[in-house]
C-alpha cells in the first residue's frame, strides 16, 4: 500500500536561523568597529576610534609642533615617558644614568625600529635630537647639551653643566625620537600608530604599528579630529560621531553625567590659566601696579561660575601640593587693595577711581578662544578694572603663541600652559623666567631671579632642588611677576563603549597602544 | 464688480496716510529707541554677576542672562543702540558720500566721470559682503573699522543710481534753461537734479537698511565687530553659540531681535518703494 504523505505546512520555525542571521547583521556595529577575519587570525582586531581634540594643530612636525600631536597620537615617542603618578618611565630609552648629573649614558631600547623598518640606535636618537636642537631654539636653550656621542646602542649626553633634571626634560614631546626625512609632513616615530593623512587644523589619521615594541596595539585605526568649539564637540559626542571629546563645554556637566551611555573624567591637571605683564610697558614694571592688577582678580569667582567648580584657584604657577611650591601669599579680591596699591605706586587715586596726571588708565589685554574660559576671565577682570575707572581694551587673537612671538603691542595676555608636566619645576621657571626663554613672552628680566634659576639648574640634590625652586617661585609670588588664575580640572567624556582610557595628567598621551573600543 | 472695487476706491482715497503711518511709525520707533536705550535697560547691561549666570528666563531677568550673569533683555536693548544705530549712520554717511559724488561726477560729466566710473568698477569686483570682511580683516577688529568696512563697500550703490539719474537730468530742456539763465552748478544740482535721485535713492536706502544690520551682525559675529563687553546682537549670538546646549535662550534672543528689525526695515523698504516707485503704484 502506497502511502501518500499529505504536504505538511511549511514550520515557519526554520527560517529562524535565517532571520536571526539577518538580524545580527543589522545590529553589528559601523564596518569600523568590526573585526576582520584576518586581523582577528593574528590576535589583533579592525577596530577604529574618533577622539576630538579642543585645541587645532597646523603641523605634525614633533620638533615644533607646540600641540605636540605626534606625541599625542603615539606616531612618535620620547626617549623618556611620564607616568600619571608623575614618575619617569623608559619609553625609547631603557635606562639612563649618570654619576656627576654632567656625563650621561642613555641606553637606547635594543632591536627598537622606527615605522619604516629602520633600525633606531643611538646614531639615530643623535640625529633626532640634533635636529631637535637645531628646528627649534627653545629645545636647545632648555637642553644645555654640549656632545652628544652614539656608540651602537648607548647614547652619552654630555651637557654644558650638571644638569640633573635633563630626563625629565626629555619627556618633553618637543625632543620626540623621529627617524631624519619627511619629518614635517609625515614624521616616522616609534609608537604604537603610524602616520596616515593630516589635513592641518582639521584632522589626523594614524594606523596601528604592528612592530610596536610595547605589545598588541589594539586599535587598528585611530583619527584625531580638531575642533575648538566646545559645543560643536558635544555634539559630535551626542550624534556618536566621536568616541573621545576632549574638554567639553564645562556648563554640560550634568548633561552628560546624565547620559548612561558616556562617561566623564575631571582630575587636577598641572595645567595653570594665568595673566602676563608685558614688562616693555613702563607702567606694568611697577611692582605695585602689577600688585594692583592681581587684586582685581576674583580666582574664587572665576572657579565657582566661570570653571562651574572645575578648576582649583591658582596662588602660583604650581599647585600648592608640589614639593617645590612655597608657601604662597594669600591673594585676594578687593577693590580696596588694588586702589592702595595703585596709591603706592604713585598714582592719583581720587574717588576711588585711578588715574595719573588727569588721564585715566588704560591697558589692551589679550585673550583667545581655544581655551573658552579665557575670554569670560578677561570679561571679569575688566569689569573690575572699570570700576577703578582703568580701561580693558580686549583683543581676541587667533593663534596666542604666533602672536605673542611677533608683537609687542600689548599689555596683559591670558595665557595658559602646562607649569611642571614632568614632575620639576625647572622646565617652566627656565622657559618663563629667563631671557629667551620659549613663555618669555613679557619679557621678564629679573638678574637676581635667573641667579637662582642658574643655581637650580646645576643642583643634582633633590631636596636642595626643591628648596631652590621654592626659593626662586617665592620671588616670582613676592614680585608678581605673573598672576596665575586658577588650575583648571583635565575633563574628558567619552562613549561607554572605549576602553582603557587613561586621561593624561600631563597631557602628553592620548593613543595609547591599550585604547580600545568595543 | 462693485464690491471688489469699492475697496480699491478706499485704498485709492486714504493710500497716503496709511503709507505715512508705516513709513514714519518704524524709523521714529527705532530712532526712539536708540536715543531712549539707556532709560528703557530694566538694569545695568554691562553689570557682571558672576552667580546669575545662564539663568532661565523669570521675573526678574525676563529673557534669563547671560554667561557673565548679565540681564539679556537689556543687552539687547543695549544692543538696538550699537547694532541698529551703527547701521544707520553706517547708512546716513554712504548716502551723504554715495550721492553727492554720484550727482557730481553725472553732472560734471568728462574725464572725472570716467575716472570715477572706473573707481566705481573696482569697488564693484568683489560682492560687497566678501569685501567688507575682507577691509575689516585688513584693519582689525573695533566698532571704527568695521564702520568704515561698510561704508567702504555700501556707497558704491547711492553713487551709481545718482549718477544715473543725474546724467538723465542734465540732458532735460529745464536743465539747460538754468544753465543758460546762469545758474550755478552746484545750485542746479541741488535745486534741480537732487529731488529727482532723492525718491529713488531713499528707497534703495530702506531696502539696504535690513542688509546693512545683517551685515554689521555677521560681521561682529566673526569677531569683526565691537569687542567686549560691547553688547552687539552679533557679537552675543556669537558668544551664546558656545552655551546653545545648556542655555540656548542666549542665542534665541538675539536672533530673534535681528530677525524683527530686519524684517521691520524690509517691510519699512517695500511701503516706501511702493510710495516712490511709479511702476510698482501702477502694478498695484
Amino acid at each position: 500500500m502506497s502511502s501518500v504523505n499529505p504536504v505538511k505546512p511549511r514550520n515557519p520555525l526554520r527560517l529562524l536561523p535565517l532571520l536571526l542571521i539577518l538580524l545580527l547583521a543589522a545590529c553589528s556595529p559601523s564596518p569600523a568597529n568590526t573585526a576582520e577575519p584576518a586581523a582577528a587570525e593574528h590576535g589583533q582586531t579592525d577596530k577604529s576610534l574618533t577622539l576630538l581634540f579642543n585645541v587645532q594643530s597646523n603641523t605634525l612636525d614633533p620638533h615644533t609642533d607646540v600641540n605636540y600631536t605626534a606625541v599625542r597620537a603615539g606616531i612618535a615617542e620620547t626617549l623618556v615617558r611620564i607616568s600619571n603618578d608623575l614618575s619617569l618611565q623608559p619609553a625609547v630609552a631603557e635606562s639612563w644614568s649618570s654619576e656627576d648629573g654632567q656625563h650621561w649614558t642613555f641606553v637606547i631600547r635594543s632591536g627598537l625600529t622606527f615605522q619604516n623598518g629602520q633600525p633606531v640606535d643611538a646614531a639615530a636618537v643623535q640625529a633626532s635630537l640634533e635636529r631637535a636642537q637645531a628646528v627649534n631654539p627653545s629645545v636647545k636653550n632648555s637642553l644645555h647639551i654640549r656632545e652628544l656621542q652614539a656608540a651602537r646602542q648607548e647614547l652619552t649626553i654630555i651637557t654644558e653643566k650638571p644638569y640633573p633634571q635633563l630626563p625629565s626634560d626629555l619627556v618633553h614631546p618637543n625632543t620626540a625620537i623621529i627617524a631624519a626625512e619627511l619629518a614635517e609632513s609625515a614624521p616616522v616615530g616609534t609608537g604604537p600608530f603610524r602616520f596616515v593623512s593630516f589635513q592641518s587644523g582639521s584632522q589626523l589619521k594614524v594606523e596601528r604599528n604592528e612592530q610596536y615594541w610595547g605589545g598588541t596595539v589594539q586599535l587598528a585605526q585611530a583619527s584625531i579630529l580638531f575642533n575648538e568649539d566646545a559645543n560643536a564637540r558635544l555634539l559630535a559626542l551626542q550624534a556618536k560621531s566621536a568616541d573621545i571629546v576632549y574638554r567639553p563645554p564645562v556648563e554640560s556637566f550634568a548633561q552628560l553625567q546624565a547620559d548612561d551611555s558616556l562617561t566623564l573624567e575631571s582630575l587636577t591637571g598641572l595645567r595653570t590659566h594665568q595673566l602676563m605683564y608685558n614688562m616693555n610697558n613702563e607702567a606694568l614694571r611697577s611692582e605695585q601696579v602689577r600688585k594692583a592688577l592681581d587684586a582685581l582678580i576674583d580666582r574664587d569667582a572665576i572657579v565657582g561660575s566661570v570653571m562651574s567648580g572645575q578648576a582649583t584657584a591658582a596662588q602660583g604657577p604650581f599647585l600648592a601640593d608640589a614639593p617645590f611650591s612655597p608657601e604662597y601669599l594669600p591673594k585676594q579680591f578687593s577693590l580696596d587693595q588694588a586702589r592702595e596699591a595703585f596709591a603706592a605706586a604713585g598714582y592719583d587715586v581720587e574717588n576711588g577711581l585711578v588715574s595719573r596726571q588727569g588721564k585715566p588708565l588704560s591697558f589692551c589685554l589679550l585673550t583667545y578662544q581655544s581655551r573658552a574660559e579665557l575670554p569670560l576671565i578677561s570679561q571679569l577682570i575688566q569689569a573690575s578694572a572699570k570700576e577703578l575707572g582703568i580701561g580693558l581694551e580686549i583683543r581676541q587673537v587667533d593663534n596666542i603663541d604666533e602672536y605673542l612671538a611677533a608683537s609687542d603691542d600689548w599689555d596683559l595676555a591670558t595665557y595658559s600652559s602646562i607649569t611642571a608636566p614632568r614632575g620639576d619645576a625647572s622646565y617652566f621657571l627656565n622657559a618663563a623666567y629667563t631671557s629667551g626663554g620659549a613663555l618669555n613672552y613679557g619679557n621678564v628680566q629679573e638678574p637676581e631671579l635667573e641667579a637662582m634659576i642658574d643655581k637650580l639648574n646645576g643642583t643634582v640634590d633633590e631636596q636642595e632642588r626643591n628648596r631652590l625652586a621654592r626659593d626662586a617661585v617665592s620671588y616670582i609670588d613676592a614680585h608678581m611677576l605673573n598672576s596665575y588664575i586658577v588650575h583648571p580640572n583635565n575633563f574628558v567624556a567619552f562613549s561607554n563603549d572605549v576602553k582603557n582610557w587613561v586621561t593624561s595628567k600631563s597631557e602628553y598621551y592620548l593613543l595609547t597602544p591599550e585604547l580600545d573600543v568595543e | 464688480m462693485r464690491t471688489a472695487a469699492l475697496p480699491n476706491l478706499k485704498k485709492r482715497m486714504y493710500p497716503r496716510m496709511h503709507q505715512w503711518i508705516w513709513m514714519t511709525t518704524l524709523p521714529l520707533l527705532l530712532l526712539a529707541a536708540i536715543v531712549l536705550a539707556p532709560l528703557l535697560t530694566p538694569q545695568d547691561p554691562y553689570l557682571i554677576t558672576v552667580g546669575d549666570r545662564l539663568l532661565a528666563p523669570s521675573e526678574a531677568h525676563l529673557l534669563g542672562t547671560d554667561h557673565l550673569g548679565r540681564d539679556l533683555l537689556s543687552r539687547i536693548i543695549a544692543g538696538i543702540r550699537t547694532t541698529v544705530g551703527t547701521s544707520l549712520l553706517i547708512l546716513a554717511c554712504s548716502l551723504l558720500i554715495g550721492v553727492t559724488t554720484g550727482l557730481l561726477s553725472g553732472f560734471i560729466g568728462g574725464l572725472w566721470d570716467r575716472l570715477f566710473q572706473r573707481i566705481i568698477d573696482a569697488f564693484m569686483t568683489l560682492p560687497d559682503y566678501i569685501f567688507a570682511v575682507i577691509l575689516s580683516g585688513l584693519l582689525g577688529p573695533g566698532l571704527s573699522n568695521l564702520l568704515f568696512a561698510v561704508i567702504a563697500v555700501k556707497w558704491v550703490g547711492y553713487a551709481r543710481l545718482a549718477r544715473s539719474v543725474a546724467l538723465q537730468e542734465k540732458e532735460q530742456d529745464y536743465t539747460a534753461l538754468a544753465v543758460l539763465a546762469g545758474v550755478p552748478k552746484f545750485r542746479i544740482v541741488l535745486r534741480h537734479i537732487l529731488p529727482h535721485c532723492l525718491g529713488n535713492v531713499l528707497v534703495l536706502a530702506a531696502l539696504d537698511l535690513g542688509k546693512i544690520i545683517l551685515m554689521i551682525a555677521s560681521l561682529s559675529y566673526i569677531g569683526l565687530g565691537p569687542q567686549p563687553p560691547a553688547a552687539e546682537w552679533g557679537s552675543m549670538l556669537n558668544e551664546g553659540q558656545v552655551y546653545f546646549t545648556a542655555a540656548p535662550h542666549l542665542m534665541l534672543a538675539p536672533g530673534a531681535a535681528l530677525m524683527l528689525t530686519v524684517l521691520a526695515a524690509n517691510l519699512f523698504g517695500d511701503k516706501l518703494r511702493d510710495r516712490f516707485d511709479v511702476k510698482t503704484r501702477e502694478e498695484a
